[in-house]
């Protein structure tokens, strides 16, 4: 339930602080006997406690359900002290409220610390007290001629008003003979059932939980001793001096209860900061679920903790705290019941539970950049093995062969000009243009290493020496002479080129390739537009070339997108990062 | 078989690379006593032409796509064929000898050296006398 808000607790305490006051006014003008000072002290006690504790308890989200309920008894504790006037119907009204108010300390004392009680036994025992009172104690008003004293309630003796509502003329004897003294005992064994619920209560629960119930326990049973002694010493002598006394000390119980219960509060409220510290120490609470989880148990002396994934139902004596990411669950830990409602637990264990999410997103989605940079790498180690196995093949298969083919032919004209000096001739003039071809496999093949435009004047002249080779009208817009660092130039320049092919083989019913260079805060921004038929990004299958395209951007520190619409064309660009500035190739 | 004065040798020429295969037509071409009768473009074509035609020197380039000029002479030798084998290559004939040990071929001889004379040297150094 939650906690009232600060100007409804100042509120209470002003309506408890005007009580006292009253009461104080009504003990003071009323029946009374000996000190008057002692008596105002100990009845304004018995209001201002169970009001002031009682308001502490409901300012915390852990026992707010108690917390009203002590202040509510505070406030009913004021009906009762009525019976100190010496007005007869006040009186009887007093003393009736202070028969309703029995039931309810046993209530009080039952449903410690949350408000709720907890069992099944605990239940029986309050219902047990209720029908006491409703059938062995209230109907009794009709017939006897004035209250039991001396009580814990009635400050009056010998002196006191008589009974306002009873309706017989006398009291029947058997009031006095079997339903007080019945009555009496029932009480009595009630309370010893009370007292022993909350000792089996304290040996079953958690650490937390016996720490506050245990002040409760001792206060509980000191009472219980005291009121059997009360109640024989006035079967015995009610008129003498040990029946008063006994009944002063019953009635001085309702303050240390209260002290108890505020006691089990500061007890429970100083454990939750220990936890709190303890869990504080804990270094490796992040670093997985398990580890969350013994950090949890060990610091709120909880063995029985769990976390468990998705959602779970909690047992007798646990109770579950969901951790949501929006309206997602993402775990559920089991705990002792008493946490349920304590704040600074719920609070703690739901945000480590969410770092602990949190890191493992995190390590997940490392290891998978990683393995994204390793495949990357080894593609890229690939392609390079591949370009040297191309490359060794071109020159073998060319340029190599018509060499070799050269140096035969040489020969042979050497041979054939001391035989046949005609032939020779004519084979040594067939060996010039053979020569040429040599060549020009060698210079197509450096070309393809690294064209000779690229390194001498840059990447708008080397795009457009490559343009006057595409099969499709080509426009290049770029920087005359502008120069990059080395390996951008290359990069831009291949994948430029790759784009090229691709619009050459791909795109159908373009008209016309545009490669636009220009730089864009710091980065060289390479595209290359077609005006073709485009094609469905989302079926299209990613080719070698393009994969290759994306990787060597990559590893330049840069990156490359495709897009393509169906008839809008496609366009690839490429952006790249600039270390230092472009600098402008000086005019030789 | 001692080919007599009035009958040629008659030269297969195996090699992928038709650049070669021209290159070495006109040197048998240009050596007299020579004939080349066929080129093949590969270990398997050679095996169908030597099989039909009954050539006596067979030019084996080493390097071939598929069945590889090493090879194409272990698999003549096992048919006892009696056509002269000389392995060609682009690489030093020390680095291809322990290669082709035991296959059948009597020699081997760089692409480049490869002209009239050492064609003739060929020849008259391992034909078989029967």
């Amino acid at each position: 339930m939650r906690t009232p808000s600060a100007g409804v607790l100042v509120l209470l305490a002003g309506a408890g602080l005007l009580l006292c006051a009253l009461i104080g006014e009504v003990t003071a003008t009323g029946t009374a006997s000996g000190d008057v000072p002692l008596e105002v002290t100990a009845r304004v006690l018995m209001i201002g406690l169970p009001i002031g504790v009682g308001l502490y308890a409901w300012s915390q989200p852990s026992s707010a359900r108690f917390g009203r309920n002590l202040t509510l008894t505070g406030f009913v504790y004021f009906l009762a002290m009525l019976s100190s006037s010496s007005n007869e119907v006040v009186h009887g009204i007093g003393r009736l409220a202070g028969w309703a108010v029995e039931v309810w300390i046993t209530y009080l004392v039952l449903s410690f610390p949350s408000g709720r009680l907890p069992g099944r036994p605990d239940r029986l025992i309050v219902a047990g007290g209720v029908a006491v009172v409703a059938f062995l104690y209230v109907p009794t008003v009709l017939f006897v001629d004035a209250f039991p004293t001396p009580s814990q309630w009635a400050s009056c003796v010998t002196e006191c008003p008589a009974n306002p509502f009873q309706v017989t003329s006398s009291e029947p004897a058997f009031v006095e003979a079997w339903v007080r003294p019945g009555r009496e005992l029932i009480t009595i064994a009630l309370f010893v059932a009370a007292t022993l619920r909350l000792a089996m209560r304290m040996s079953e629960s958690s650490r937390l939980v016996r720490l506050a119930i245990g002040p409760v326990v001792v206060a509980s049973a000191a009472r219980l001793v005291i009121l059997v002694l009360a109640l024989g010493v006035r079967a015995i002598d009610r008129d003498g001096t040990p029946a008063a006394v006994l009944a002063w000390l019953v009635a001085l119980f309702v303050p240390v209860i209260t002290l108890a219960f505020l006691a089990g509060l500061l007890r429970w409220r100083l454990f939750v900061g220990a936890s709190l510290a303890r869990l504080a120490h804990r270094t490796d609470l992040h670093t997985s679920w398990a580890a969350l989880r013994s950090g949890l148990a060990d610091a709120f002396r909880d063995p029985g903790l769990q976390i468990v994934e998705g959602q779970v139902g909690a047992g007798p004596g646990r109770a579950v705290t969901e951790v949501r990411e929006g309206e997602r669950p993402i775990a559920a830990i089991v705990h002792d019941e008493a946490l349920r409602d304590e704040r600074a637990f719920v609070d703690a264990a739901t945000a480590h539970a969410r770092t602990v999410l949190e890191n493992q997103r995190l390590t997940e989605r490392t290891a998978e950049l990683v393995r994204e940079i390793e495949d990357s790498r080894a593609r890229i180690a690939a392609t390079a093995d591949e370009e040297r196995r191309r490359l060794e093949r071109d020159l073998h298969d060319g340029a190599q062969q018509r060499l070799v083919a050269l140096r035969m032919r040489l020969g042979l004209a050497a041979e054939l000009l001391t035989r046949d000096h005609a032939r020779g001739a004519e084979l040594v003039r067939q060996l010039g243009p053979e020569a040429e071809a040599a060549l020009e496999e060698m210079r197509s093949l450096a070309r393809g290493v690294y064209p000779a435009p690229l390194a001498d004047h840059g990447i708008a002249e080397a795009l457009r020496s490559a343009a006057r080779r595409s099969p499709l009208p080509v426009v290049v817009v770029g920087e005359r002479g502008r120069r990059y660092p080395e390996s951008i130039e290359s990069t831009a320049y291949f994948c430029a080129l790759e784009a090229l092919q691709n619009a050459a083989k791909h795109a159908g019913g373009a008209t016309r390739v545009t490669v636009t260079i220009s730089e864009l805060d710091g980065r060289l921004r390479l595209e290359v537009h077609d005006d073709g038929t485009g094609f469905d990004p989302a079926r299209a299958v990613r080719g070698a070339g393009l994969t290759n395209l994306d990787d060597r951007a990559r590893a330049a520190g840069g990156d490359a997108v495709v897009e393509s619409r169906p008839g809008a064309g496609t366009r690839m660009v490429v952006t790249l990062p600039l270390g230092g500035q472009g600098r402008q190739h000086p005019r030789p | 078989m001692i080919p007599s004065p009035s009958r040629a040798v008659r030269v297969l020429t195996v090699d992928d690379q038709a650049v070669f295969r021209m290159a070495a037509r006109e040197v048998i071409e240009a050596t007299p006593g020579f004939e080349a009768v066929a080129e093949a473009g590969s270990g398997a074509e050679a095996l169908t032409l030597t099989e039909s035609l009954r050539p006596d020197l067979i030019l084996m380039d080493v390097r071939m796509p598929g069945m590889g000029g090493v090879e194409t002479s272990r698999r003549l030798h096992e048919t006892r064929s009696e056509a002269l084998v000389v392995l060609i290559s682009f690489e030093d004939p020390a680095d291809v000898d322990p290669v082709a040990q035991g296959c059948g071929a009597m020699a081997c001889v760089r692409k480049q050296d490869f002209s009239p004379a050492t064609l003739r040297k060929l020849w008259e150094d391992h034909r078989r006398i029967t």
